[in-house]
């Protein structure tokens, strides 16, 4: 399996419409969450190269599924990208304190994302 | 009408005069009987006179002895108790009547005894009262002045003619060169305070006492203060108002920078979204747009999103550059933090000593703090836990470290929900990160894990006391009138100064290096109300100058010239009448400096070394040591030839010359000044 997964954990219809397509014609193989709960049966489920995780999401919020991500071995190597709508600093700095690898602030241009997401990901889609 | 006989004449006199009416009222009866018996029975005279004189002489001496008995046992007994009872009735005397000397007088010098007891024992009860009230009182001063002082407003009480009677520390630091007895319109812009006095006096005739609020820029306009004014009444009389004040300069630029920024941000999204708008309705409406007309829309669309990001970006940026204080932040040290947080505290809890300050609510952090350590520890399965601040510039961190198991954002999350402490009603943990702007985590460290609270440093407080003894005076006398020279020289307030200059010759070229002076307001040396600034004198010091005052040209190089020195000088001299050591010489340095200060010195001026010449032999000597010597004031030798520590000094031989002015009938200023002028004549041939 060469194409890498990535998991979009967003509960905002319209952006996760947009990002769905955006990020599948970067050429990933991509499943989308509304609810964190829900992403954390869908990590264990089948384990996804890179999440994007929104940090304000019913149940759980992104800080503390970033947590989970990183305490839980059967997880390790997950890239974590979090995007948020909150500006500010210290949003960003709690962000990579709980382990995120990159941390984006709303409205970004969805081009700029797909970079980040490759950059992550290293280059091209093998292992 | 005459004083009655019993009062002209002393009682023993009294006594003696009645002593000898007796013995000779005796002896002109035995004559008359005698010669009565004569008349009657007849028979030879000279037995009858024989008779008579023995009988006339016996009753005489009789009388003279029992009257010099009763002389020496009743009349000077008398007189002494009498004597002694005045004496205690008007002096403090607390010593027993002695008894023995009354002992023919029966009771009355126990009587008296008793009442000299009661007497004592009264004085001694209201001593006891005076001491106790003495103490109340002393207790009572030290507690008002203390909560005066260290007050985190500004609090100002100013007479009903708005002259200042007290500030506090906090003012000072507010309103800069605040002085005792100055008009407050010199610190404050006082239409917004009048107007607030005038519905204070309005409230008052409706029968209501009460605080009015007032918004006053201070005097330069460089800040703004919002407080409150109260009347002060004792007896239904007003005797001053009381303006507690703090700072709104910065409050009231966040608002309006947090309006411009609003206002940016609207018009900043406005536009592109309105275009964005536009150019989608226009690939809505036709699909047959040809290919290049579709590519221009396409471009513009996404050149709007692109304007619409960087608005926000920008606001974003400039919204974490204004610092808004809607919580009451203030310099809190971390260590008080981590005292408070260790006393409530079950379990053990390590924490590194700090110096660091931090600008916060120290109670809602404590309180936070105290929260997180309970809900950490209360399952026994962490421990180690250590408190410890990093500072880093304008942030210092709180970290709460631990050994054992993690937490998850979850559950701080739900920790930071519960209200935070009864005082502060449902104000939650998470409310007051709000507040403080920033957020916690928890994140892995070396030997366990931690929780991170970022916080603004903050910069020390006011120092922890200059020494600033005289900042309130009740008894302000009352603002002296037009006619100054007839103004008492107890009402006046004065301002000692000396000055250091590059030479004597002060048309010759010469020019003031360094100025210093104090205050004396209602008989009291201000030694907090001081002036002492470095002049640059624009020319070089001559090398024999600097041996007399040591200060060197590097010194005086980043000093304020003479324009702007003299300029906040004259301010310092506002209304008081100056003092110095041989003024002439001083004053004509500030005088010829007049123009380019753009102020005149035309305050009333009195000489020490004329005083003394004055009050003194003319020929002694009237230098400043020789005045200290005479009084007794001691200079420091480092400190003499320093501006500031002759002012020191003629400032204390000043008052006392004061005293001896008064005391010699001199109690005007016109009247020592004409004393003055006495001694101009004499001044010539002084050696100062």
């Amino acid at each position: 399996m060469s194409q890498k997964t990535v998991l979009l954990v967003e509960d905002e219809d319209n952006i996760a419409l947009a990002l769905t397509h955006l990020i599948g014609r970067a050429g990933f193989h991509l499943r989308r969450e509304a609810t964190g709960n829900g992403a954390l049966e869908a990590l264990r489920e089948e384990r996804p190269d890179l999440v994007v995780l929104d940090v304000m999401l019913p149940e759980r919020s992104g800080y503390e599924i970033c947590e989970i991500i990183r305490r839980d071995p059967d997880l390790a190597g997950i890239k974590v990208l979090m995007i948020t709508a909150g500006g500010g600093d210290v949003e960003r700095r709690k962000g990579l304190a709980v382990g995120a690898d990159a941390f984006m602030t709303k409205p970004f241009a969805t081009a700029d994302l797909t970079a980040r997401i490759i950059e992550l990901l290293g280059e091209g889609g093998d292992e | 009408m005459s004083e009655p006989l019993s009062r002209r004449l002393g009682l023993r006199l009294r006594f003696a005069l009645f002593f000898a009416a007796l013995g000779l009222g005796a002896a002109a009866l035995i004559v008359a009987a005698l010669w009565v018996g004569h008349a009657r029975a007849g028979g030879p005279m000279d037995g009858y006179v024989i008779a008579g004189v023995l009988a006339g002489l016996g009753v005489l001496s009789l009388a003279v002895w029992i009257g010099l008995l009763f002389d020496e046992n009743v009349a000077k007994p008398i007189l002494a108790l009498a004597s002694d009872l005045t004496t205690r009735a008007r002096a403090d005397v607390d010593l027993e009547i002695d008894e023995a000397q009354a002992k023919h007088l029966g009771s009355l010098a126990p009587a008296a005894n008793a009442i000299n007891d009661a007497l004592s024992e009264a004085r001694a009860a209201r001593q006891r009262a005076v001491e106790r009230e003495t103490a109340r009182i002393a207790r009572e001063k030290a507690l008002f002045e203390a909560l005066f002082r260290d007050l985190g407003e500004g609090a100002v009480v100013a007479t009903p003619d708005n002259r200042v009677m007290l500030y506090n520390r906090m003012a000072q630091e507010l309103l800069g060169d605040i002085g005792l007895d100055r008009p407050l319109s010199a610190f404050l812009r006082p239409e917004p305070i009048m107007d607030a006095l005038t519905r204070v006096q309005n409230a008052r005739v409706r029968g209501e006492v009460a605080a009015e609020t007032f918004l006053a820029a201070s005097a330069d306009g460089t800040r703004f203060l919002l407080g409150r004014v109260s009347p002060i009444l004792s007896d239904e009389e007003l005797s001053g108002h009381v303006l507690i004040f703090q700072d709104a300069t910065e409050d009231l630029s966040a608002h309006a920078r947090h309006d411009h920024l609003f206002m940016s941000l609207m018009e900043g999204v406005r536009r592109p979204a309105g275009t964005i708008g536009a150019l989608l309705d226009l690939m809505q409406s036709d699909e047959d747009l040809p290919a290049e007309t579709r590519e221009q829309v396409r471009q513009g669309i996404s050149d709007e999103v692109a304007r619409l990001f960087a608005c926000l970006d920008d606001m974003g940026e400039q919204h974490t550059m204004i610092k808004s204080r809607r919580w009451p932040m203030s310099p809190v040290a971390a260590s008080h933090i981590f005292d408070g947080i260790r006393a409530g505290a079950d379990m053990a809890l390590t924490t590194s000593p700090s110096g660091a300050m931090l600008s916060c609510d120290g109670f809602a952090i404590t309180t936070l703090l105290r929260v997180l350590v309970d809900h950490l520890t209360e399952e026994g399965t962490r421990d180690a836990l250590t408190l410890e601040a990093e500072e880093d510039g304008a942030e210092t961190r709180l970290i709460l470290s631990w050994q054992g198991e993690p937490v998850m954002d979850g559950q701080l999350t739900e920790w930071l929900k519960e209200p935070l402490s009864a005082a502060y009603g449902d104000y939650s943990g998470r409310d007051a990160l709000s507040a403080h702007q920033t957020d916690l985590w928890s994140e892995p460290c070396s030997d366990g894990y931690r929780i991170v609270l970022p916080l603004a440093s903050a910069t020390p407080g006011l120092a922890p006391c200059d020494a600033r003894p005289e900042f309130y005076d009740f008894n302000l006398p009352a603002a002296p009138g037009g006619d100054l020279a007839n103004t008492k020289l107890s009402d006046l307030s004065f301002v000692v100064f000396d000055t250091e200059t590059t030479g004597l010759s002060p048309r010759g070229g010469d020019e003031i290096v360094q100025i210093a002076g104090l205050r004396i307001v209602n008989g009291r040396i201000l030694h907090g109300e001081t002036f002492d600034s470095l002049v640059n004198p624009g020319r070089s010091i001559p090398a024999a100058s600097t041996r007399v005052h040591h200060i060197t040209e590097e010194m005086v190089a980043d000093a304020p010239d003479i324009a702007e020195a003299g300029r906040r000088f004259h301010d310092f001299c506002d209304g008081a009448v100056l003092v110095a050591h041989n003024a002439p010489f001083d004053l004509a340095f500030l005088r010829l400096k007049e123009d380019v200060i753009g102020r005149r010195f035309d305050n009333p001026v009195l000489c020490t070394v004329l005083m003394s010449a004055g009050l003194f032999d003319h020929s002694g000597q009237h230098t400043l040591d020789a005045l200290c010597d005479r009084f007794g004031v001691h200079i420091p030798s480092e400190a003499r030839h320093t501006a500031m520590g002759d002012a020191v000094a003629t400032a204390e031989v000043f008052i006392r010359m004061l005293d001896l002015l008064e005391a010699k009938g001199v109690t005007t200023l016109g009247a020592a000044i004409a004393e003055e002028g006495r001694m101009t004549k004499i001044r010539k041939a002084q050696n100062y």
